[in-house]
């Protein structure tokens, strides 16, 4: 449900965000639930899939039954649900926790968070201005 | 007072904060930027889009900025 949620506020924002350079959802599982998300969830979004979790280890993204059982994943669902974001079927490793990466042209990073616990994300506002910062549009 | 079927969200943030000072015996995590190592590292790594290309990941940020939302699951 956090993924679904994150994908909507992401396309609210994917406009603003393509005028100032790429934007892109990375998920994990198989290339087949990337698809289906991409169809149900993601629309037109840019999505790629890490299959092997590459990506993940080489940034150092938690990953333990605790981080998406804990208190704090519990409580944040609790809103995510409010919000009208149910949890579907596990498509991935339902351990893996994720982040974001926002970097400039030629790859300096401007603004990097990793998840301390399910449903742990940056505010949108942060993404899309760390993008501008990024742009050189701040 | 939060309208009946909300949720207050300067309490839950309120427990998330005390449940996390709790698993303070945890390792600091950093979100400090990644060194220029680490995003080589990415760079290189190549991943499938949803059309089944392949893409590199460097190739995203090699000319223009870009934004990387690391999902936990298709779920």
């Amino acid at each position: 449900m956090f993924c679904r949620e994150q994908a909507a506020q992401l396309r609210g924002i994917q406009r603003q965000c393509e005028k100032l350079g790429n934007l892109a959802i990375v998920g994990n599982g198989t290339a087949a639930h990337a698809r289906d998300f991409q169809e149900t969830h993601g629309k037109e979004l840019r999505s790629l899939v890490d299959t092997k979790r590459e990506t993940y280890r080489a940034l150092g993204f938690r990953r333990g039954f605790r981080y998406t059982f804990g208190a704090p994943s519990i409580v944040r669902g609790t809103q995510t649900v409010a919000r009208g974001f149910v949890q579907g079927p596990t498509k991935g490793d339902a351990f893996q926790q994720g982040g974001t990466l926002v970097l400039a042209e030629g790859g300096r990073p401007v603004f990097f968070q990793r998840s301390r616990f399910a449903g742990d994300h940056p505010r949108i506002e942060e993404v899309l201005a760390a993008l501008r910062l990024a742009a050189g549009a701040i | 007072m939060p309208r009946a079927g909300s949720v207050d969200e300067r309490a839950v943030d309120a427990i998330i904060r005390e449940a996390l000072r709790e698993e303070q015996k945890e390792p600091v995590l950093s979100s400090e930027l990644p060194d220029q190592r680490t995003v080589a590292r990415l760079g290189v790594i190549t991943l499938e889009d949803s059309s089944g290309e392949r893409v590199k990941l460097g190739s995203l940020w090699e000319s223009s900025p870009a934004a990387l939302i690391f999902l936990r699951h298709y779920g």
